[in-house]
């Protein structure tokens, strides 16, 4: 039986904590239902009207919304209980080329579900792969480790990190002066150009740790 | 099931419409593909649609740009069309813009103007074989 919490749960991945208990407050005494009573409504579908005008309220991206909507409707409607999540993190061995793919699909999933705009979402995507692109081309096998981010603020992290050559002159990769004949600067600037934060922690023989952050 | 690019012919270009997840494998054979129906078909033009394409990265931006300066070799100009709005934002704000291609809003856009070109060389050439046969009369 779904609950008031749960229904918070669910708007609070698209909205606000805040503007997510002001959604459900508001649809739930608009059915004329009690919060602690959501369960025992007989139908739902007059609930899930509300909470849809409610969201219109507030502002989040389109995608983030149908999402949101869809979330609602299976708590609501489908099975009753929360649904399931993605999970808070992952990890994607780049051993082969599908794994940059695979790596940067469920990357773009969480940032989906993380209420992420199109183009955050895009911009998520390409971040992974340039990651991924660079461990498979350079040091052969890496690990890309993906997390979701709450506190202080929404957002994803991404982590790759390979036992390779290591990089012998980042600043000046970074700085543009340095153009490698695959295009490994290139994705490099690239990443840092589309995160808010970017570190990275590498040496010639000492392999590569980078870290990329993005916030909604 | 092996996935492929279907590359398609219609009047004077190729049409290569990107429709599914492009893995470097696909892009590498793209590439060569490419090339060889340039030459097979005598074409002079060349649409690589990618409206349905949510996502490039730099390499396969990069290998698009190849593709483009590879059928420029050929004497085939290259329209790049479609271009999805986020996928836009995303490679001007990383630096790997498309720099060297030409790009066109539609499918349709980039075929009025490869046609318009088309039209436009065809009087070019009319107009020195005139030249010629003026002289050679002359003569």
């Amino acid at each position: 039986m779904a609950s008031f919490a749960d229904i918070c749960a669910v708007l609070g991945r698209h909205y606000s904590a805040a503007s997510a208990r002001t959604i459900g407050r508001m649809a739930v005494r608009r059915v004329g239902a009690h919060e602690h009573a959501v369960g025992q409504l007989r139908d739902m579908r007059p609930l899930l009207r509300e909470l849809k005008r409610g969201m219109d309220l507030f502002s989040t991206s389109p995608s983030a919304r149908r999402l949101c909507i869809s979330q609602l409707e299976e708590l609501l409607i489908g099975g009753g209980s929360v649904t399931p999540q993605l999970p808070a993190h992952f990890q994607v061995s780049i051993i082969d080329e599908s794994h940059i793919v695979e790596a940067r699909t469920r990357a773009r999933a969480m940032a989906q579900e993380l209420g992420f705009s199109r183009t955050e979402q895009v911009k998520v995507a390409t971040i992974v792969s340039e990651l991924a692109r660079n461990i498979y081309h350079y040091a052969g096998t890496g690990v890309i480790a993906v997390q979701r981010l709450e506190e202080p603020q929404r957002g994803i992290s991404i982590e790759a990190s390979d036992e390779g050559p290591g990089i012998a002159d980042v600043e000046s990769i970074l700085a543009g002066s340095y153009r490698s004949r695959t295009g490994l600067g290139l994705g490099l600037i690239g990443c840092r150009n589309l995160t808010d934060e970017l570190t990275i922690d590498t040496a010639p023989g000492k392999g590569t740790r980078i870290k990329a952050r993005m916030y909604r | 099931m092996r996935r492929t690019i279907p590359i398609i012919k219609l009047r004077q270009n190729l049409i290569v419409s990107i429709q599914i997840e492009m893995t470097d494998r696909l892009v590498g054979e793209l590439k060569e593909n490419i090339a060889y129906e340039v030459r097979a078909q005598e074409v002079s033009g060349l649409v690589i649609e990618v409206s349905a394409v949510d996502f490039l990265d730099s390499y396969i931006a990069r290998s698009i740009q190849q593709i483009a300066k590879i059928a420029s070799c050929m004497g085939v100009e290259t329209i790049l069309a479609g271009l999805d709005p986020s996928v836009a934002i995303t490679l001007v704000e990383m630096g790997a813009d498309m720099l060297g291609v030409q790009t066109a809003l539609d499918l349709e856009d980039a075929l009025d103007l490869l046609e318009e070109r088309q039209a436009a060389s065809k009087a070019e050439e009319e107009l020195v074989l005139a030249e010629i046969y003026a002289q050679l009369e002359e003569t």
